[in-house]
């Protein structure tokens, strides 16, 4: 990304609370028209970094951009930026329509009354709330009061839009909804939007690109996909889902230790005494301590008795069973101390009739092993 | 638990009930009474209230009182707002001391207050008198003031005044256009709870009046120092009633949401 199309840019950030550092030497670069998500943890400084754009909190040190300017020092009513608050914030003593109006209203802005009614139909006909300018925030439910939050920010067509997990309280249904309906909005008035949640599929459903967060750092920026299938710390493995990590040491090192196909392979002899064929993008070099993921879904089962070839196969048997819908979660065990969690479409594990108790091989190929760095 | 129980707790209630208001039942009784001393019941009149309308030095003493009271409302209910706002909001130094010593007065005995603002009052050589009597009313009005606001300040979400802000209101605006609305229940009912106390207020003001500006609860006492007419008993049912129907107000006020 050039410098020239950044939307919101970090330099060093960094705040302190008291003793506690919420955000601890962030830089970062959102380009114009991102969608751009920060995922983490409840106390990872996710919100404290969207307050500290949005001009709410002010850095200790370093400095902060938006759209090439420097906007320390400046008041959050003197920053293109708006917030959509985690609670909504929506003035209880204002109609919905005085709600959405507030920012055109004021002094600063002078807006005409007609350019106002025009403006304000046009924010409610964008969030689909055509009819609801005369209500009060609490004749409301929470998806609606949602809705007025984002047209009242958008509204004022900021540079960027930050949203502090607008979602959070909506059930799951709602949710889905909302998310598509914030990535046609995010698509429809090209605004860069600034994202935080902890919800990991929320963040990989929307987002051009994830920043991970962990401790007021960045654990590892990129896009959904190679967060998801290649994520680089173990705190980002796991905080992705990928429940089987494991820890080595580096037994034996063939081909090419590069990252592009074919790449060489390491063998990997855990802490629990397997050895695992890992393809090795990290140039590993025998005798390294590592660890790895491997994805529950990269994982195959089948019974015992069946002809079929994987790189790392083992053979276990089922210690737990875990029905979620669709899928279903079966744990094996590999070794004394080691068990593996595979994920199966529900289909397929009805059609095998796995129970608990049942001997099976697990398998899974070089490629599906991710090395990780702690 | 056996049913009878509920029934026994409703009978104890109604018990209690009967000894906080029979008193001041009692004397609403004798206002519409006509005998002069009598304490028995002899026929319906409105005369004692006729009577409490001409009398001149009630008059008098019921300007004084509003001349106090409504004013010291007023600043109170002001000084209350900002106290509040100030001690809420901002972190300074000395903060948790002022707040600590802020509710004092609320628990010292009337009598200590009124001499000590006597003294206080002697020593800045103020004549004493209906100035004085207003600035003693809003000393002891603000600590109650100061609650009321604090305590409705608390349920004023924080990131309503965020959200303002972001939306590109300055610190004044904000206050304007979304803090003091929002306080405006709070303010309502410090307002209409600070009346009564000013207006009823005796002991405090008994030592910083001075001589010749009576307010009604001290004219009142010095005509029970005569006898007790059923003057007094009619003057006492419309003491009782109107600040009862201002508290009343005020707490509803108070219990709505935000």
């Amino acid at each position: 990304m050039t410098k020239q199309d950044a939307s919101v840019e970090l330099i060093h950030v960094v705040k302190r609370y008291d003793d506690v550092v919420a955000v601890n030497d962030l830089s970062l670069i959102i380009g114009e028209g991102e969608f751009f998500s920060l995922l983490g943890p409840s106390g990872c400084g996710k919100t404290t970094t969207l307050r500290l754009i949005g001009g709410l909190e002010t850095p200790d040190s370093g400095d902060i951009f938006i759209s090439e300017e420097k906007v320390n020092d400046r008041p959050p009513y003197e920053r293109s930026s708006n917030i959509v608050f985690q609670n909504y914030a929506l003035f209880p003593h204002m109609t919905v329509k005085d709600n959405i109006a507030f920012g055109l209203r004021l002094k600063s802005r002078r807006t005409p009354e007609p350019e106002v009614e025009k403006m304000v139909a046009e924010a409610l006909e964008l969030v689909h709330l055509g009819d609801f300018g005369a209500r009060r925030p609490d004749q409301l439910s929470g998806g609606q009061q949602q809705r007025v939050a984002l047209a009242r920010a958008l509204i004022l067509r900021p540079r960027v839009l930050l949203l502090d997990e607008p979602l959070g309280a909506l059930d799951r249904k709602l949710r889905k909804t909302m998310q598509i309906e914030l990535r046609r909005i995010q698509q429809e008035v090209d605004i860069t939007f600034v994202y935080v949640t902890h919800d990991q599929e929320e963040a990989m459903s929307m987002s051009d690109r994830v920043a991970v967060m962990r401790n007021g750092n960045f654990e590892q920026i990129g896009s959904p996909q190679e967060i998801f299938e290649s994520p680089r710390t173990r705190f980002t493995a796991d905080f992705m889902g990928a429940s089987n990590i494991y820890s080595g040491r580096v037994t034996a090192v063939v081909g090419a230790a590069v990252d592009r196909a074919p790449a060489g392979t390491a063998q990997i002899d855990t802490e629990s005494g397997i050895a695992v064929i890992s393809h090795n993008n990290r140039e590993l070099s025998s005798g390294a301590a590592t660890s790895f993921s491997i994805r529950p879904e990269t994982v195959q089962i089948f019974p015992r008795n069946w002809e079929w070839q994987a790189d790392n196969k083992f053979d276990g048997k089922i210690i737990g069973k875990l029905y979620l819908g669709d899928v279903t979660e079966l744990e094996v065990n590999l070794a004394e101390k080691d068990s593996i969690v595979c994920r199966v479409g529900s289909r397929i594990d009805q059609d095998f009739g796995f129970k608990e108790g049942d001997p099976v091989s697990i398998g899974w190929n070089a490629e599906d092993c991710n090395l990780l760095s702690d | 638990m056996k049913q009878t129980s509920p029934r026994l707790l409703s009978l104890g209630c109604f018990l209690l009930f009967v000894f906080m208001y029979a008193p001041l039942l009692v004397v609403i009784v004798y206002s519409f009474t006509p005998t002069e001393y009598g304490v028995s019941w002899e026929g319906f009149t409105l005369k004692w209230y006729q009577a409490v309308l001409e009398n001149k030095n009630i008059q008098a003493a019921l300007k004084v009182s509003l001349m106090v009271a409504i004013p010291s409302v007023l600043i109170s209910t002001a000084i209350g707002t900002i106290t509040a706002f100030t001690l809420y909001r901002y972190n300074f130094f000395g903060r948790a001391l002022y707040q600590g010593i802020l509710y004092i007065p609320l628990i010292m005995p009337d009598l200590v207050i009124g001499v000590s603002l006597l003294l206080f009052y002697t020593f800045l050589k103020l004549e004493l008198g209906v100035f004085t009597i207003l600035l003693a009313h809003i000393s002891f009005s603000i600590p109650l003031t100061t609650l009321v606001i604090i305590a409705r300040m608390q349920r004023i979400d924080r990131s309503l005044e965020d959200a303002a802000m972001d939306l590109g209101a300055d610190e004044w605006t904000t206050m304007r256009k979304v803090t003091l609305p929002l306080l405006k229940p709070g303010i309502l009912a410090a307002a209409l709870l600070t009346f009564p106390w000013s207006f009823n207020d005796f002991v405090i003001t008994f030592f910083v009046s001075g001589v010749g500006s009576s307010t009604l609860p001290i004219r009142v006492f010095s005509m029970i120092r005569l006898g007790v007419s059923p003057v007094i008993n009619a003057l006492g049912t419309l003491i009782v009633v109107v600040p009862l129907i201002l508290v009343v107000i005020g707490l509803l006020l108070e219990r709505r949401r935000v």
